[in-house]
């Protein structure tokens, strides 16, 4: 049964779990490009699909979408999201080439900050799977460029259909001291709240 | 009353003459216009779920904002009628337009059974068996769009950002 109340103990332990699959992204990501990685605080959620959009700020806005599905011990989603910005410096990070505009992106642009979310993702799982003493493995990434809203809402109900609830964790990443970076959220199927603390207890 | 109403999913709103409805960033939702082609009465439902799954029906309070009347497809097609019909439309001149159910990701879903496709069937299939004809759609596709209603004369503006 999903937890709607929870206490701020648990959602502080929840909060943990995305300090840790967001701290092994981060590290990937630092690898990968040489540089240091900031991480925010990160934010929680938990409640109904239509609630959970109203976390997410301007859904009008553009932006690249990376996502994955997760199945096994947990189930649910997740994505990265980067402003269009932040995926044209990425791209010029990536491939070294020079894009004025999100609507030059083309497709290998797009595989490049793919693959990018799928380091970056599955480098969360597999922390999570570490710290929870779980299985979980994921789906080949897709991605999307369009309305934030647009691109969520669909993931949501993908996953929320049944029980219409989301758990939903959101943390920030960007390169230090610059403004470039995008949004990591995880998001699981409400039954995971009691999966996650149950683990999370038995590690304090 | 005139002037622009925007909604926000799961939500639906009803207008009268000059009233302008607007609501954004439409995935794999459905948009559902739905007029009285004589009467300048309409109203514009932006849905996320195709069916409600065996729970108890919420009371509509308030067809403004802040409402879930219009979370799944075919109750928000019943819950415009019902709105419309309170604000003096005739249900036999009823004509509806339908936007979304778009597949964002092709390998979440495919574009046969995902959930933009359901949601317009369901749609589709609410208006057929209370006998709304559907004008006009521009649905499917992998667009995220914005759509304005303008009650007046029941014209639909969509616009997609890239």
């Amino acid at each position: 049964m999903a937890k709607k109340h929870l206490t701020q103990e648990e959602v502080d332990q929840l909060k943990e779990i995305t300090n840790i699959g967001a701290g092994n992204a981060a590290t990937a990501l630092s690898h990968m490009l040489g540089k240091k990685i900031g991480m925010t605080v990160p934010d929680s959620f938990v409640g109904g699909i239509t609630d959970v959009q109203r976390m997410l700020g301007k859904t009008e806005d553009t932006v690249v979408a990376t996502f994955l599905k997760v199945h096994g011990d947990l189930e649910g989603a997740m994505v990265m999201i980067l402003p269009p910005k932040s995926a044209i410096d990425f791209v010029d990070i990536l491939t070294k080439e020079k894009i004025k505009d999100i609507k030059e992106l083309q497709q290998k642009d797009l595989s490049a900050i793919q693959e990018m979310g799928n380091i970056l993702l599955g480098a969360s799982i597999t922390a999570l799977n570490k710290f929870l003493d779980m299985t979980m493995i994921h789906s080949i990434p897709d991605v999307a460029v369009d309305m934030l809203g647009a691109v969520m809402d669909e993931i949501l109900v993908e996953i929320g259909s049944d029980t219409e609830e989301i758990l939903a964790f959101r943390i920030n990443l960007h390169l230090e001291g610059k403004k470039v970076g995008g949004d990591l959220y995880y998001l699981f199927d409400p039954n995971s709240s009691s999966k996650i603390l149950k683990m999370t207890s038995k590690k304090v | 009353m005139s002037g622009e109403i925007n909604i926000k999913t799961g939500e639906l709103a009803i207008d009268s003459k000059d009233g302008i409805i607007k609501t954004g960033s439409v995935g794999s939702c459905v948009v559902i216009a739905i007029y009285d082609r004589n009467d300048s009465v309409g109203g514009l439902a932006h849905a996320m779920l195709p069916h409600r799954r065996g729970k108890k029906e919420e009371k509509m309070t308030d067809f403004k904002s802040g409402n879930t009347s219009a979370k799944y497809a075919d109750e928000a097609v019943e819950n415009l009628v019902r709105g419309i019909k309170a604000k003096g439309g005739d249900e036999k001149k009823l004509v509806a337009k339908l936007v979304g159910g778009a597949s964002m990701f092709k390998k979440l879903t495919g574009d046969k059974h995902g959930i933009g496709a359901q949601n317009i069937e369901s749609a589709r299939e609410k208006l057929q068996s209370m006998g709304i004809e559907i004008d006009n759609e521009d649905t499917g596709g992998s667009s995220g769009k914005i759509v304005e209603f303008h009650v007046k004369n029941g014209m639909v503006q969509v616009n997609t950002t890239l």
